[in-house]
């Protein structure tokens, strides 16, 4: 089995902060690879266990991607295919690069995480996909088979489970209930420095990017809660929450 | 201007043709039962993704619609991406709201995992998959055309079998009271404090991600977050919940937050009105006793 | 088991400075950091002497620097008023850089020339013969070990390389930024864009063993305070309870007005000048450098680390190289040793022997501020009969002329 899986890095969200007054994030934060994409390196590793073959990590990122790639590696992928240089972030952009580079090799799976923690978007599997003309199954929660050319899966949609079969070359994009994503010790990290990481850049790609979306703002929204702190004697504390309890209904 | 309209619910397809409506849009609507439109396309339940962006390619071209629409659901995201994909025309997803600005839509969207909310510009036509339960169903006087429609079978994929998720019923979002919990509940049995409390305050019962999607101690329709349910009550007791981004965004609207934690830190505090600092173990049977 | 010819232990400015040096000479070289991300847990007051970095790193004309100090002020303040002395200087040999993207980016330095850093990771022991560093339950063998852990080197301490501080030696530092528009910090402190202020504050709130500072960043201001920790003790003094009434005094008050917190931190500094530098800045082949060294100069109105951190890594990882080529590892400590013996860190830390002994003065924290600022109000403020200079003067220092002329005679030498 040659498995792609298709990782974002975005930026260490707990560590945005946000200017009160303007309400405007502060993006000067290091990045980390998504949860969701670890979810789906495990998911690789695993069918990598059982049958064999090879894990490709791709992404197309800034230029800290470099190093963010790196965590996919400790995790166990075999090699790293990236664009690391900074472009024009969207959808369509993503999609045609990642397909781009997918079509340079033959894959028998591709993965995704099911979106990114950031936007929660959820294109990338289904364009991707779409522009290498091959069957998607989205929100995988477990893959149940993956034998003579097929994959069958389990998918967890908002109304309904479905039993989902496909023939390889696939795109499965799977959940973040399907694994837990193993944590990288420090011997995988050291071995991680030493795998290839093949650095494509756009020019080589031939890719024409395009810029639909005009963003008007991005802001945090108003919290404005009293944030009163109440604590010490239980009975004390007990009583100011009834009071609270009895005035709000 | 024409909106082309798909929803695998009625009660969704209902919320997103009022707030088209509302927007001065034409519907045309696939759909597999009687629904609230202008133009009624009423179709064979097909839910694999190859039929349904194959029939929005067929209607599509027929209608040329400025705006291809979906619920923001599972399946309304993937066909919105694969059909936007197909097309070239620009997509968005999990809007919150929309509104037409001459031949362009401003959509908005949380973004950074709902830490901010963007408010994005996009040409016409577009696709958008716009979250529907942020929309009221309301009474406006659609033409209510029915069409015949048959939505053909593509290739892609083999679907072997589908099963119904058992959905309870649950009152969260119209709730006055709601008592959320966390992972600060160490036990499935612990759960029987929570309900005690929300019994005596005839509240309805909420939870964070972890305890409906990784435990399984509840039901996901009880999970409040961005991607769960949204709620406004006039008081929200939370209990021995972080306050991560992904659940805050659900509880935004909350008239008055009191929040239970044995961390002084956890970044729940942001997100109160008071701010409790306790072992929720000591604490609620002390409560109880009092209300 | 992994093979390295050094391991580096801590990826602070020190650390990363022996790593750089020891990469560039083509070591192979491996920095172990605790923190999730180098320079999350990295901690000072604001300003780097940029000396080191000119001379030692390659491209430092793209380094993340925030404003170049132009302008230099000291601030004596009672409980309301305040009197400044400014010094704006034609050319600058310091910078504003918040610590973290500075250390991320000397970070990428090591990288590029081909060390390896690896964050997120705590070394649990370093353990000899053969020479191995315990991490995350794998033993990772080497040659040398740079031992970087910063203020709280429970390595070093437990391999008995250097003992504890005590609460005479190190003070807490307590910073919080401030966001503002980079045009609201130009007209404000009324410094060009690529220029700063770097402002320290004697006397109120502390009116002890300690002092603020204000320094001018892009568009954010650092602001804090340093209090020293027994001094604190004694006096009962809650730092955070000190940090806002240094924030709330008028003149502060109206520099951050407009601002919004973005960030506080805390940290411990080591201040103990050359008395908390052990005699002995190695064992066989494992280096101690930066504040694990104790290589922090207390001037009394500004603190000076950086630079001498990154130095002492640069010394650590030229004597390693040294060592190696002479094909003699075990002489690399004794060559560390001597090389810091005869550098400007010694020699600074010497230099200023003195200083500690004449900020252990708290008159002049105290009674000297409020003297100053004293006579220049009378000076100033004109009723119906304002006062002569020398007459206010004559008063404001009435029975403790000698021991003010003594102290100032000191302040100077050891100053």
């Amino acid at each position: 089995m040659k498995i792609a899986v298709c990782v974002k890095e975005i930026y260490n969200l707990e560590q945005v902060k946000i200017i009160r007054e303007t309400r405007e994030p502060i993006l000067d934060v290091p990045k980390k690879l998504d949860d969701l994409s670890k979810n789906a390196i495990e998911e690789a590793l695993r069918i990598r266990e059982k049958h064999g073959g090879e894990v490709v990590a791709i992404s197309a990122g800034s230029k800290d991607l470099k190093k963010t790639i790196k965590e996919a590696l400790a995790m166990g992928a075999d090699r790293a295919i990236i664009v690391s240089e900074d472009f024009q972030s969207n959808a369509e952009n993503t999609a045609l690069i990642l397909s781009k580079i997918l079509s340079k090799d033959s894959f028998d799976l591709i993965l995704f995480g099911d979106a990114s923690s950031d936007e929660y978007s959820a294109q990338m599997a289904p364009r991707v996909a779409e522009l290498l003309r091959i069957p998607q199954i989205t929100y995988v929660r477990e893959i149940k088979e993956i034998s003579d050319g097929k994959i069958v899966c389990i998918r967890d949609m908002d109304y309904y489970y479905e039993t989902v079969e496909s023939n390889l070359p696939c795109v499965v994009s799977v959940t973040n209930e399907i694994n837990e994503p193993r944590i990288p010790a420090l011997k995988d990290i050291l071995k991680a420095s030493k795998k290839p990481v093949d650095v494509v850049s756009l020019n080589d790609l031939k890719v024409e990017l395009v810029n639909p979306y005009q963003i008007l703002e991005n802001l945090a929204p108003e919290i404005d809660r009293k944030q009163e702190v109440i604590q010490g004697d239980l009975k004390e504390v007990v009583k100011q929450i009834v009071e609270v309890i009895r005035r709000e209904i | 201007m024409k909106a082309l309209l798909f929803s695998e619910t009625p009660e969704n397809f209902n919320r997103l043709s009022s707030m088209l409506k509302k927007l001065g849009l034409d519907i045309h609507g696939i759909s597999f039962s009687e629904v609230k439109a202008d133009y009624i396309y009423l179709a064979n339940e097909r839910l694999d993704y190859p039929s349904i962006v194959k029939a929005f390619e067929e209607l599509g071209n027929k209608l040329n619609p400025d705006l291809y629409v979906f619920s923001s659901t599972k399946l309304g995201k993937e066909v919105a991406s694969r059909f936007s994909q197909r097309t070239g025309l620009p997509c968005l997803t999990e809007c919150l709201s929309v509104e037409i600005d001459g031949s362009s839509i401003i959509a908005t969207r949380y973004s950074l995992g709902g830490k901010t909310l963007m408010k994005i510009k996009t040409d016409l036509p577009a696709v958008i998959a716009v979250v529907a339960d942020a929309f009221e169903i309301e009474d406006f006087d659609f033409k209510m055309e029915k069409v015949d429609f048959e939505i053909k079978e593509a290739d892609g994929i083999n679907v072997i079998s589908r099963e119904e998720k058992r959905r309870e019923k649950v009152g969260l979002r119209n709730a006055d009271v709601v008592v959320c919990f966390g992972r600060g509940v160490r036990r499935k049995e612990d759960i029987e404090l929570i309900e005690k409390l929300a019994e005596k305050l005839n509240a309805e019962i909420g939870c964070t991600r972890p305890i409906s999607h990784d435990y399984r101690w509840l039901p996901e329709e009880r999970m409040i977050g961005l991607s769960g349910e949204k709620i406004s009550p006039k008081l929200l007791i939370s209990i021995g919940v972080s306050g991560q981004i992904q659940h805050a965004v659900g509880i935004m609207n909350s008239k008055t937050v009191i929040a239970i934690n044995n961390d002084e830190n956890a970044p729940m505090k942001e997100y109160s009105d008071y701010y409790v600092i306790a072992d929720l173990y000591s604490l609620i049977p002390e409560l109880i006793k009092l209300l | 088991m992994e093979r390295f010819d050094a391991v580096v232990i801590g990826g602070g400015v020190a650390g990363l400075g022996s790593a750089y040096t020891m990469a560039v000479n083509d070591l192979d070289v491996l920095l172990i950091e605790r923190g999730g991300n180098i320079g999350e847990k990295s901690v000072y007051g604001g300003r780097i002497y940029s000396w080191v970095f000119e001379q030692y790193v390659k491209g430092f004309d793209n380094a993340p620097v925030e404003r170049w100090v132009k302008k230099e002020r000291l601030t004596f303040l009672d409980e309301s008023e305040s009197v400044s002395i400014e010094f704006s200087a034609s050319r600058a040999c310091s910078f504003t850089a918040i610590l973290t993207k500075f250390n991320r980016w000397l970070s990428e330095k090591v990288e590029d020339a081909g060390g390896l850093v690896v964050s997120g990771v705590k070394v649990e022991d370093v353990k000899r013969e053969p020479l191995r560093v315990v991490a995350d339950g794998e033993e990772i063998g080497c040659d040398v070990v740079v031992d970087a852990e910063g203020v709280n080197p429970i390595i070093a301490m437990k391999l008995g390389i250097r003992k504890d501080w005590k609460p005479s030696e190190v003070a807490v530092g307590v910073k919080e930024v401030f966001k503002f528009s980079e045009s609201q910090i130009n007209e404000r402190f009324l410094v060009e864009s690529d220029e700063g202020l770097a402002n320290l504050f004697i006397g109120y709130p502390v009116f002890g063993n300690g002092g603020g500072f204000l320094y001018t960043n892009k568009d954010t201001v650092s602001v804090g305070l340093v209090v020293r920790v027994d001094f604190a003790m004694k006096k009962k003094l809650e730092v955070y309870d000190l940090v806002e009434k240094f924030r709330s005094h008028r003149e502060l008050a109206s520099l951050l007005k407009g601002g919004s917190m973005i960030e506080y931190s805390a940290h411990l500094v080591p201040e103990a000048g050359i008395h908390g530098v052990p005699e002995r800045l190695h064992d066989k082949n494992i280096l101690i450098v930066g504040d694990t060294a104790g290589f922090v100069l207390n001037r009394g109105f500004t603190i000076r680390g950086v630079d001498l951190a990154f130095y002492s890594g640069v010394l650590a990882g030229e004597s390693i190289k040294k060592a190696l080529d002479e094909g003699e590892i075990a002489l690399a400590g004794e060559i560390y040793q001597r090389s810091v013996e005869e550098s400007v860190i010694m020699r600074e830390l010497e230099r200023f022997r003195k200083a500690l002994k004449v900020l252990e003065n708290t008159r002049l924290y105290e009674d000297y501020p409020k003297t100053i600022i004293g006579i220049l109000r009378d000076v100033f403020e004109i009723k119906d009969e304002s006062k002569k200079l020398y007459d206010s003067v004559m008063e404001k220092t009435k029975g403790k002329k000698l021991r003010m002329l003594m102290d100032v005679f000191s302040a100077f030498r050891g100053l």
